[in-house]
């Protein structure tokens, strides 16, 4: 009996699985990859916050290769610590590699799994080594601010897109599945600045869209947080809730959608004294002429953002809906109705 | 004494261990649309044979199946039980091979594979050796007070991504039986029959009610619907396909704000591991009831060991995954076989059984 118990209590400690395991001191745990791509090579760079007592802000390292993973094996191959992508949170791209597309590294991010698929993709306007050198100038913060400003419980805010690996993987798989990423650069005041979002088609960036109009998307898409409109010359308002009802149909062979967003938004501030009934209609007037543009917009680029294929799962049959992108999308009308209900004035009364 | 808890989360816990890995990606294989009725048919497939092989086992007051066929001509029970003998152990093999190899993609990477796959075979051989059948139905009690609760709660927050729209079409006509014609979908059968043979031995040591069993299979088909339509509904057929684990990946997506743990894939894996153990533990009694009550009476001492050896140089044997995969389809044919044979067989004995028995009682 003790002989049996005692061969228990010994495989299990030398069996426990804890094998070549490397101490969290002896690790690189960056929380920013930015890749470059500039004529066949790829340039990888490393956002490494050091761990110290005092918080010594960032090290930002780089490394070129052929392929990303050998770029990253070059970094730490010359680092003291094992890199370890585990905790990665933002992979920054710059637009020459997000518009030659982003399909080999998704599928090697999510092949590997050394990269978390709720990692977020984010595009860079400008050059990364001046974009890299810049936001982690010490003078602005102790560098965790491209890790902050997408986090939905901190820098987060409803104009910047949100888009994990996952989706975009799904958007270069799906044939009604498209995504937008965010569009940012350092900034003048403040470390990062958002510059809109680009529209990707099978991974491929293909358009874009300012603030405003990623607002609305992420109104639209149904994941809008306490976004703040202005409605032109007359007030501003936030939005407080939204729900979407959409309803398809094929009308003379060509596929119909009709929309119905019902808004509830706040009143923030006003210019003069606008009646309620005006800041509604004129809120629907703007709402209606922006979602137009990029229903046009995302239309002429074949990039189903909106996932407005989904709703005609029913009526296609598979290898209709293969083709839903380049035959169907097109044709889309789509037909938006908006209503909107102010909930309340704050605290001060409107006529 | 009845022991219908007992049994039932036996039965629950060895067929929970196989649905969440290589399931999905078959059933998303085998079809591109309406996989409801895959995991249906599947679903009534294992109802049938448990259903023929509780009722033949009923006839039977408190034997196995081994008793039963052995007590009847010695070549006939030969037919059906060495291919049983040979599936089970084929079962333990691909279980411990392509389970260290999820292991080592989902979490272990830097663990050498043989390692991963001695501690697959070691513990589960413990538990067997230390606890004979008593302790594993016990065990199955205690694995699902641990480990339901965090399986329970991965399950529910994989929903977290899901876009219904997915859902369609619903059925596509004939198109939405196509699934028959592949291979993928016989290969699926492994989760639905993986697990069921366990009934026939449990009857000369526990006594229970076939109702236990039922209950427990609905249990289990939540756990199969939602094993496939998580990741269809969150990625999409088209990408669900791509992946080698379609579940893992999902749950991995999820992300829950104030959770403390950025991984919820652990809880799911490691509760995983556990039901895979037990799976394990409970095919080797099965291994050890044939030999010991079929061929020799050979002490466990020598057995045990002698099984996980075997089990462990076979799966060194193994290099790629490829091969697993293709060890799995040429398995189809065995797994067919003995999944229709051995309930229908026991049936027909009972059948014959009772007969017998009802004329001599007329006789007397």
């Amino acid at each position: 009996m003790k002989l049996r118990i005692l061969i228990g209590v010994i495989f299990t400690t030398l069996l426990s699985g804890c094998w070549d395991n490397k101490d969290i001191n002896h690790r690189a745990l960056p929380i920013a990859m930015g890749i470059s791509y500039q004529q066949g090579d790829y340039e990888v760079f490393l956002d490494i916050p050091k761990v110290s007592e005092k918080n010594e802000g960032i090290q930002v390292i780089s490394a070129k290769g052929n392929t990303i993973s050998s770029a990253i094996d070059h970094i730490s191959m010359n680092l003291e610590d094992q890199v370890d992508l585990l905790h990665l949170k933002v992979i920054v791209v710059d637009k020459a590699f997000a518009t030659r597309g982003l399909e080999e590294i998704t599928s090697s991010i999510i092949r590997s799994r050394h990269v978390s698929p709720k990692t977020m993709f984010v595009i860079c306007d400008e050059p990364l080594d001046r974009f890299f050198e810049r936001i982690n100038n010490p003078l602005n913060g102790d560098g965790n601010e491209i890790y902050d400003f997408f986090q939905k419980n901190s820098g987060w805010n409803p104009e910047i897109a949100y888009t994990p690996v996952w989706k975009v993987f799904r958007s270069i798989h799906s044939y009604t599945n498209d995504v937008v990423l965010p569009i940012i650069q350092s900034g003048h005041s403040t470390t990062i600045q958002s510059v809109g979002s680009g529209i990707l088609k099978n991974g491929r960036m293909v358009g874009r869209l300012n603030n405003e109009q990623t607002l609305l998307y992420n109104v639209f898409d149904g994941n809008s947080l306490q976004g703040k409109i202005e409605v032109m010359g007359k007030s501003t308002v936030q939005i407080v809730s939204s729900h979407i009802r959409n309803h398809s149909s094929f009308v003379n062979q060509k596929p119909e959608l009709n929309s119905k967003l019902y808004l509830k938004v706040v009143i923030m501030d006003t210019v003069g004294s606008p009646s309620t009934a005006s800041i509604e209609t004129e809120l629907q007037v703007l709402l209606q002429r922006v979602l137009d543009q990029i229903f046009i917009k995302i239309q002429r680029a074949n990039a189903d953002i909106f996932g407005i294929g989904q709703h005609f799962r029913d009526d296609l049959t598979r290898s209709e809906l293969a083709q839903w992108r380049t035959q169907y999308f097109p044709q889309v009308k789509i037909k938006l109705d908006i209503q909107t209900v102010i909930r309340n004035t704050g605290n001060l009364k409107l006529p | 004494m009845s022991k219908n808890l007992q049994v039932s989360t036996t039965y629950i816990m060895t067929h929970l261990g196989l649905i969440f890995f290589l399931y999905p990606t078959d059933v998303i294989e085998s079809t591109n649309e309406a996989h409801w009725v895959t995991v249906l048919f599947g679903f009534l497939f294992h109802l049938l044979i448990i259903f023929v092989y509780l009722k033949g086992l009923s006839y039977f007051q408190g034997q196995n199946i081994v008793h039963i066929l052995m007590n009847k001509n010695k070549l006939a029970a030969w037919v059906v039980l060495l291919p049983v003998l040979l599936y089970l152990s084929w079962i333990i093999v691909l279980a411990v091979r392509a389970f260290a190899e999820v292991l080592s993609i989902a979490f272990l990477s830097n663990t050498p594979l043989w390692t991963l796959m001695l501690l697959l075979l070691i513990i589960p051989g413990f538990i067997t050796f230390h606890g004979k059948i008593g302790g594993l139905l016990r065990l199955s009690v205690l694995f699902s007070f641990l480990f339901v609760l965090p399986v329970v709660f991965v399950m529910a927050t994989s929903f977290q991504n899901v876009d219904w729209h997915y859902l369609f079409p619903l059925w596509t006509g004939h198109r939405s039986l196509i699934f028959l014609t592949h291979p993928s979908f016989y290969k699926s059968l492994f989760a639905y029959a993986g697990g069921f043979l366990l009934l026939g031995f449990l009857p000369s040591y526990a006594k229970f009610k076939p109702k236990a069993i039922y209950w427990g299979s609905l249990v289990l088909l939540p756990a199969y619907l939602i094993s496939v339509y998580v990741p269809v509904l969150t990625l999409g057929e088209e990408t669900a396909s791509q992946l080698q684990f379609p579940y893992l990946f999902v749950v991995d997506t999820i992300a829950i704000n104030w959770l403390m743990f950025d991984r919820i894939n652990v809880f799911l894996l490691l509760s995983l591991v556990a039901f895979c153990m037990f799976f394990i533990a409970v095919t080797i009694w099965q291994i050890l009831c044939i030999i010991r009550l079929g061929v020799k009476d050979i002490s466990p001492n020598y057995l045990i060991p002698s099984i996980i050896m075997i089990t462990f140089i076979i799966c060194l044997c193994i290099p790629d995954w490829k091969t697993v995969d293709r060890l799995f389809q040429w398995n189809t044919a065995l797994r067919i076989y003995v999944a229709t044979v051995t309930p229908i067989s026991i049936w027909t004995l009972g059948r014959l059984h009772a007969k017998k028995m009802k004329n001599e009682l007329n006789n007397t």
